[in-house]
């Protein structure tokens, strides 16, 4: 398989979210926020793409038995680093990711992804299938929390949790004379509000493929 | 704060599932249909419980006072692979027609972020003693159990009415269960 297609294939086609509906727990827990679900997503694809590397190097000298046990250390491994690094170098998102911070162990993008992926493929490949599926699931989460965070907020606050951007701010400060932030509805910051977002996003994507089928045949 | 308290609160006030969002796969996978989702909720609410009470026995006797709590997220995990395996181990050999029932989703308790969700929560974000862990943690798999049964049985009805044709599959599900979201979101400060 082509690496250019190894690295796009997960932004659509096979995207881990919205296609395979895997991970739907951060999918749905740290998407209220635009810049919390970037901040997850850089971490998963930092997580993916370790995980992956390493399991694909190991694969040889795992006993079949022991496969996913063994395969959870190792994530469980890279995800105590990444959290360390994380709580020393961006404190604010590592207070507000909380407990979905060590529950990446857990998510089932990078166990499905080390068994069904990494564990069958070289080194390389598994590694660009590691940043190619985590940019995937970044993708949906930027998606999903964009358009959480303008409905409840009316706008998309920067700055706050993430260390790289210089000035903190949001995006209606970028277009003069708008304040749109009085019309919030406040549900889609609720936890019950990611439910309807991600259901009407999923009905969005099964009529596009209906159609998509229709026009085809 | 009293176990009573506890107990409402880890039901209905931060449910498992509508309030924290743990164990998500399993709750859209799994509900399908009444019976595996209450043996699921069954299974799921052993797993939990005892997997908090041993987390927290080892959390409180040996990371705490070795300084070594920041491994809690590994030993944890392999504390819950060890005991979903024993668990499995077990149902095979005493209840076979259990064990073909939930097939393929036992082993998949290891991965449910609620057992280990559950387990970081006990020992971290809330001070509570053994006995209130124990309670806390019984109440929670409860409130999982409980949801997902409720949520099976609506998806069960749902099959018999017509669904437009975008929404079929897991998009009306997820409209359900943001439904039944705001419905358990008028417990909020109850307790």
């Amino acid at each position: 398989m082509k690496s250019t297609e190894l690295l796009t294939r997960g932004l659509t086609r096979e995207n881990p979210v919205f296609v395979m509906l895997l991970g739907m727990c951060p999918a749905l827990a740290v998407t209220a926020r635009v810049e919390t679900a970037l901040g997850m997503g850089i971490l998963v694809i930092l997580v993916l793409t370790l995980s992956n590397l390493f399991v694909s190097l190991v694969k040889d000298y795992v006993p079949d038995q022991i496969r996913v046990p063994s395969y959870i250390v190792i994530i469980a491994a890279f995800v105590t680093m990444i959290s360390m690094l994380t709580e020393a170098f961006a404190y604010d998102l590592f207070v507000s990711l909380g407990v979905f911070l060590p529950l990446i162990v857990v998510n089932c993008i990078i166990l499905g992804r080390a068994e069904s992926f990494a564990s069958k493929n070289k080194p390389i490949a598994s590694m660009l299938d590691g940043i190619g599926m985590g940019l995937g699931f970044s993708l949906a989460l930027i998606i999903i929390s964009s358009i959480r965070e303008v409905l409840s907020s009316g706008t998309i606050v920067f700055g706050e949790y993430l260390p790289f951007f210089a000035t903190p701010g949001d995006v209606t400060q970028l277009i003069a004379g708008v304040n749109v932030s009085d019309y919030g509805i406040a549900v889609f910051g609720l936890p019950a509000g990611a439910f309807l977002t991600v259901g009407l996003i999923l009905a969005i994507r099964q009529g596009m493929q209906v159609r998509k089928e229709g026009a085809s045949a | 704060m009293n176990l009573i308290g506890i107990a409402f609160g880890a039901i209905f006030v931060s449910n498992v599932v509508l309030a924290q969002f743990y164990g998500l796969c399993s709750f859209l996978g799994v509900s399908k249909k009444r019976g595996p989702a209450l043996s699921m909720g069954a299974a799921v609410t052993l797993v939990i419980t005892l997997s908090a009470i041993i987390s927290w026995v080892i959390d409180y006797y040996i990371l705490v006072p070795f300084d070594l709590r920041y491994l809690n997220t590994i030993v944890f995990i392999l504390v819950i692979a060890a005991f979903v395996q024993l668990v499995e181990m077990t149902i095979k050999r005493f209840s076979p027609p259990l064990y073909q029932s939930l097939g393929v989703y036992l082993p998949l308790i290891t991965t449910n972020c609620a057992v280990l969700g559950v387990a970081i929560d006990a020992t971290q974000q809330l001070s509570y003693n053994f006995v209130e862990t124990a309670t806390y943690a019984f109440f929670i798999s409860v409130g999982y159990a409980f949801v997902i049964y409720l949520f099976s049985a609506i998806r069960e009805e749902m099959d018999a009415y017509d669904v437009p044709r975008n929404y079929q599959g897991l998009g009306v599900g997820l409209i359900t269960a943001f439904i039944l979201a705001m419905a358990f979101s008028g417990f909020v400060g109850v307790v």
